[in-house]
Parts: structure tokens; C-alpha cells; sequence
């Protein structure tokens, strides 16, 4: 940056300090971020970004602010750690680029910059890096397969990393998180014959010791969580606050009215409305799109696809166009192609039963 | 059939197509060269992909049997990390993986031509295949030795 730029910029930073001094508002921190951002001082632009998201949170402009002055940050590190991969690859380097890759949820490329630290070292820590980015994997796409395989790194790391608590504590955290209580007593013990006295661990031994007689199996465990999509901490979506349907209904109704649709349809868990068939239709219909949805989650899951966001059937019935969301689905079952504007509708109808739902949590 | 997937596999965004019996086993799989999918430590064997493709297929077709609805021609399954495209094709399901980017309705034209070029493909084959068969279709019941001249009718017949 030329001098003159600099002494221009420079005057700039100071001006809007002295504005956001006067008169703070999510404006003027946003702006003064920006100009750092604009400066390349990407630190500084999420110190800012932050410290107004602390005077305003909730802000999305703000918040994305600082969310990509971090991610920009950090792929600048990232560039800069793999270059001095190339010249002089040691541990601290691979740790450290691993973790800033999970960080900011590159999930494979950290699993693969595990494997190479591995293969160049067979370091423990290595091991125990690709299970964690294993686990992390799990977490996110639910695959029994990444569970599983994850266990096997973790046994791995677990020998070669002898008296370690880190990968027993992983472990621990799958089998938690899977509702396998039964192997999740067992590594609780284990973990403390290696830490004895961790009153956290002894609370959680206990409970799991009452949790264990009505466990299932680790397979079934997993098996449950790759058909569900859920995890054993999350919520289920019965048990959180409904959408009423009076929200959904005239949704519904309107959508049926389009030309050449025939149904208009939304399911959560055992309850469903329809609009169109009725009767027995109606709970064909309904049960229909219950099972497709399912279905469909798990092979996209299992496909290595990850979550499902939109399934369509066609055929000589017509056109079934479903939006599975978070806690529900809706679908569409129409003569001709679904449109681009009812596609969104839907999506819609799915994310706002979802936001509502989360309304009384925050 | 190389030829068919070919043109498919080439389009920016697919990465993968592929031609599955209906039991799940790969017939061709025809992988993109320039695409790299965002997850290659996730990425699924093709053949592991095949037989779960084939076998989500069977599940809708069980799912949506109770309304009386035929087997789904085209189906799309649109996901985080890409979308997967499947049609039948002539005693085949036609597969295609592309990436996330890229909208599944781009591929709808060029799987249908794909399928076409493999019924032409199919047509000659098929056809004098198709005509001996009939021609030589076993009787349901055993047939009198050939008379010479006019079938003897009931009233004919003396006794």
C-alpha cells in the first residue's frame, strides 16, 4: 500500500473511531469493521465486530461480519501452514492446521491433513486427530459407518497413547451422544481408573450406571441414530413447543389451490395435515410422505451425501415434491412440475415451523 | 455404452455417472475427470453407491405402493453435499452424483437423451431377438400331426 493511501486510510480509521466514539450503533461498528476489512486488517475487523455484537447482540450484520473476518483470517493462516508444510513439515504445524480446519468446519480436509501427519510420524496425536475429525464427521451426517470407524481410530490412538485420557473421553462423548449407555459406563470406568477423583466423570458414571439396564446395543444404538437423523442429546421434535396448525393450514389450503396440485401436505413426527385427499387418501397420502422422507434421509446420509434438503418423484401418479426440514416435512403432490416459487414456498412452510419452534428456547 | 455416459460424465458439476441394474449391481460407472468432490475422504465406492442408490429406489417404490402409484421414473434426491439424479433406462437405472452447485433440472435433457441413444442402441439387438420368439412359442397344448387338406370339423367327423 502506497504511502499516500495509507495516510489517507489511516485518517479514515480515525474518523470513524471518533464517530462510533460519539454515537455508537450497530452502523458505525459495522463500519469501522469494514474499513479494517477493507485495510486487510482482518483481526481487527472481528475485534470490532465483536465488540459490537457484545453492545448489540443478535445483529446479522454484525454477526456476519465477524464470521467472515474470521473465516478470511483464518484461510490466510491455513495458506501460510501448508506452505510451511512443504518447506519443513513437523507436528505443531499439522496440530495446528488441524485444528483451524475444524474450526471452520473443513471437516475433510482436516481428516486428511490427520492422515498425512499420521503417515509422516505415527504419532498418537495424529491418530487421535483423524478420529476426532471422524467423530466430528459422525456428528454432522449421522453415518453409522463414520461412528463405527471412528471407534477403530479411537482404539488405535487409545494404544498408542497409553495412559491418556483424551481418547477415552472421546470415546466417551460417541457412546454419550449415541445413547449406547451400556459401552458408555465402561469408558466412564475407565476413565476413572485413569483419572480418579474427576467429579465430573464420577457424576456421569453414576448416571449412567441407573441409565444402562434399558441401554441398546451400541449397533442398534447406531442403527437408531442414522434412521432418526437424531442424536440422543437433541430434542425430539414431539417434545418440543408445536407449530399450531392453524399456522399451517391456510398455508396448505392456498398451495392446493394452485393449478394441477393435488395435495399439499405436512408431517411431523405422528401428526400430519392434508389438504386435497381425504379420509383414508388423506392418511395413505400422509404416511406416504412420512416414509419417503425417512428413507430418503437415511440414503442421503448413507449415500455420503449428508443432510437431505429436497426430494422429488416423478412419475406416471405425477409429481411428489417434498422439503423435509429440521422437525418436519412438506410436501407437494401435483400433476405438472412442482414451480420454482412453490419449491420455495415450501421451504418456506419447513423452515418457519422450524424457527417457531426454537422461539420459546431462546 | 461407454458412449452413453460419456457426454454425462463430462458436464461441469456431475461426478460421477453411472448405469445400475436393478439389483444394485454397477453395469458402467463412469467417473468425472475434472470434478473433485468436495469430501474425497467421504466419497462412496461406486459400488457401494450403486447398491444404496438401487435399494433407496426399491424402498420408495414399497413406500409409495399403498396409493397405487407406479414406480417413479426420475427421482431427485437434492443433499448438503451434492444431489444424486436417478431414471430408468431400458432394463437399467441411470445414476448421476453432481455437486452441490450445480441444479439437478440441468441433467434432466441429457439423461433422457442419454437414455434414448441406449434404446437405439438396444433397438437392432432387441428386435430379431424379439421376433423368433414369438415365432417359436410352444403351443399350451399338444397339436395334432399336419392333415393335408381341411381341418376335419365337428360335423364331419363320423362315428
Amino acid at each position: 500500500m502506497s504511502f499516500v493511501r495509507r495516510f489517507l486510510s489511516g485518517s479514515r480509521l480515525r474518523e470513524l473511531r471518533q464517530v462510533l466514539a460519539d454515537a455508537p450503533s450497530p452502523r458505525s461498528y459495522a463500519a469501522l469493521a469494514n474499513e479494517h476489512a477493507r485495510l486487510g486488517e482482518m483481526a481487527d475487523a472481528e475485534r470490532v465486530a465483536r465488540e459490537g455484537l457484545e453492545l448489540y447482540p443478535g445483529n446479522s450484520e454484525l454477526g456476519r461480519m465477524a464470521d467472515r473476518s474470521r473465516a478470511i483470517e483464518a484461510e490466510g493462516r491455513t495458506r501460510e501452514l501448508y506452505k510451511e508444510l512443504r518447506e519443513a513439515p513437523r507436528p505443531a504445524i499439522w496440530r495446528e492446521l488441524f485444528e483451524l480446519l475444524i474450526a471452520s468446519g473443513r471437516i475433510a480436509r482436516a481428516e486428511e491433513c490427520a492422515q498425512e501427519w499420521f503417515n509422516a510420524t505415527g504419532d498418537g496425536n495424529a491418530q487421535l486427530a483423524r478420529a476426532q475429525a471422524r467423530c466430528e464427521r459422525f456428528f454432522i451426517d449421522r453415518r453409522r459407518d463414520d461412528a463405527k470407524f471412528a471407534l477403530e481410530l479411537l482404539g488405535a490412538a487409545e494404544k498408542l497413547l497409553a495412559r491418556d485420557p483424551r481418547p477415552l473421553r472421546l470415546k466417551l462423548d460417541l457412546y454419550v451422544r449415541v445413547g449406547a449407555w451400556k459401552e458408555a459406563r465402561r469408558t466412564a470406568g475407565q476413565c476413572l481408573e485413569l483419572e480418579p477423583g474427576d467429579a465430573l466423570i464420577e457424576a456421569r458414571f453414576r448416571s449412567l450406571n441407573a441409565m444402562q439396564d434399558q441401554a441398546p446395543g451400541l449397533e442398534q444404538a447406531l442403527r437408531e441414530v442414522e434412521k432418526s437423523g437424531r442424536l440422543v442429546d437433541e430434542a425430539s421434535p414431539l417434545s418440543e413447543a408445536s407449530t399450531s396448525a392453524g399456522e399451517i393450514r391456510p398455508l396448505l389450503k392456498r398451495m392446493c389451490t394452485e393449478p394441477g396440485v393435488r395435495a399439499a401436505i405436512y408431517v411431523r413426527g405422528a401428526t400430519a395435515l392434508v389438504q386435497g385427499p381425504r379420509g383414508a387418501t388423506a392418511e395413505r397420502t400422509a404416511r406416504t410422505v412420512r416414509e419417503v422422507v425417512q428413507k430418503s434421509r437415511t440414503a442421503a446420509r448413507r449415500l455420503g451425501l449428508g443432510q437431505a434438503l429436497e426430494i422429488t418423484l416423478e412419475g406416471e401418479f405425477g409429481h411428489l415434491h417434498v422439503s423435509p426440514g429440521d422437525l418436519g416435512a412438506a410436501a407437494l403432490w401435483s400433476a405438472r412440475p412442482t414451480s420454482e416459487r412453490l419449491r420455495q414456498e415450501l421451504a418456506d412452510l419447513t423452515a418457519m415451523t422450524a424457527s417457531t419452534s426454537q422461539e420459546p428456547e431462546a | 455404452m461407454k458412449r452413453i455416459l460419456e457426454p454425462l460424465a463430462q458436464i461441469p458439476g456431475v461426478r460421477m455417472a453411472l448405469l445400475v441394474a436393478h439389483d444394485g449391481v454397477p453395469v458402467m460407472i463412469k467417473n468425472a475427470t475434472d470434478s473433485v468432490a468436495p469430501d474425497s475422504a467421504e466419497a462412496v465406492a461406486p459400488e457401494s453407491l450403486a447398491a444404496l442408490a438401487a435399494g433407496w429406489l426399491n424402498e420408495l417404490e414399497r413406500s409409495v405402493g399403498p396409493l397405487s402409484w407406479g414406480s417413479p421414473q426420475r427421482v431427485v434426491l437434492r443433499a448438503a453435499r451434492g444431489s444424486l439424479v436417478m431414471i430408468h433406462a431400458p432394463g437399467a437405472l441411470l445414476l448421476a452424483i453432481v455437486d452441490p452447485r450445480m441444479s439437478p433440472d440441468e441433467l434432466r435433457l441429457p439423461m433422457e437423451a442419454a437414455v434414448v441413444r441406449m434404446q437405439r442402441l438396444l433397438r437392432p439387438t432387441q428386435e430379431p431377438a424379439a421376433a423368433p420368439s414369438v415365432a417359436v412359442q410352444a403351443p399350451a397344448l399338444p397339436s395334432r400331426p399336419e392333415s393335408k387338406g381341411r381341418a376335419p370339423s365337428r360335423a364331419d367327423t363320423s362315428l
